[in-house]
């Protein structure tokens, strides 16, 4: 299955490796050892991405053929979100607001979980499963 | 008499539109004063910053054409970040606008005034009204500067996704 917006989707997985990698998310976003100035390597571009330009957490059905391949996918990122929002409304209640206090928070190891899962939703989708192992 | 009396107002000449940068001044006994507290009055809450850029979408002047045609404003997910978004009909693609408050102490020169981030068939638009190469090469190489408009630039766009 193709989708109208592949360069979206390439964004979409290369945000779910950066989810589900908490080395990479210490270095980029706590320690800024990238390109800080750049647009993508910063905490709040994650979030605006996926809860704010895209709002996958309304009907996400409707991405599919847009940026999705299947309803395997679209539950996934379901779920991702709704770990995003936990963490949010979390670190919120207890009064603080850095990038650190999110990916430190206790909440934070459901989203690196579910950003693997919907990774491997997506390879499903991409490459109908994995290569089968040889006996 | 001894008091503070409401002298002026000011606007900026460039932005008379917003509330937010309309300052008032006052003067005792001759000499201009405002107090830390008038100072903190000053500084604009989310709800205050949601109510204007909201009312933007309803007003001609300073908006660039085509935001009446854009959906109900959406305000930023996030706790404490004060933004709102204007989808396009076609709100599955994501195209819209987005609508971020500066932050004046930012260490990001982009970030300390309002400013907008626009999303046009699923690529972001520059500075210049120029969409940025597709994909995460293109979001990667960016600056914020780059993908963070100045509201009062964008105001006088001719469509809110191109200059």
């Amino acid at each position: 299955m193709e989708v109208e917006y592949p360069w979206v989707r390439e964004e979409l997985i290369e945000r779910l490796n950066e989810l589900s990698n908490p080395i990479w998310q210490k270095q980029a976003w706590i320690e800024k050892k990238f390109d800080t100035d750049s647009y993508f390597y910063n905490f709040d571009s994650m979030i605006h991405f996926f809860l704010d330009d895209w709002r996958f957490q309304d009907n996400i059905k409707e991405y599919i053929g847009i940026i999705l391949k299947s309803e395997e996918e679209a539950q996934s990122i379901t779920k991702l979100v709704a770990t995003l929002f936990k963490v949010l409304h979390a670190v919120d209640a207890e009064g603080k607001s850095s990038d650190d206090d999110h990916i430190t928070h206790p909440f934070w190891s459901s989203v690196i979980s579910a950003a693997r899962e919907a990774l491997d939703a997506f390879s499903r989708a991409e490459y109908n499963g994995f290569p089968k192992k040889a006996d | 008499m001894v008091g503070l009396i409401w002298a002026s107002k000011t606007v900026a000449p460039d932005d008379h539109a917003h509330a937010k940068n309309v300052e008032y001044h006052f003067i005792h006994w001759g000499q201009e004063m405002v107090t830390e507290e008038q100072e903190e009055q000053k500084k604009e809450t989310c709800e205050q910053f949601f109510a204007r850029i909201e009312a933007l979408q309803l007003q001609e002047r300073d908006t660039p054409k085509g935001m009446k045609d854009l959906l109900p404003p959406v305000r930023n997910n996030k706790p404490n970040s004060c933004g709102v978004r204007f989808f396009s009909k076609t709100k599955h693609k994501g195209e819209g606008v987005r609508i971020d408050q500066g932050v004046p102490g930012s260490s990001y020169s982009s970030q300390i005034v309002d400013h907008v981030s626009i999303t046009y068939t699923g690529q972001k638009v520059d500075r210049n009204g120029t969409l940025m190469p597709n994909g995460t090469t293109g979001n990667r190489t960016a600056t914020k500067e780059e993908t963070h408009i100045p509201l009062t630039q964008w105001s006088t766009w001719k469509t809110w996704y191109s200059k």
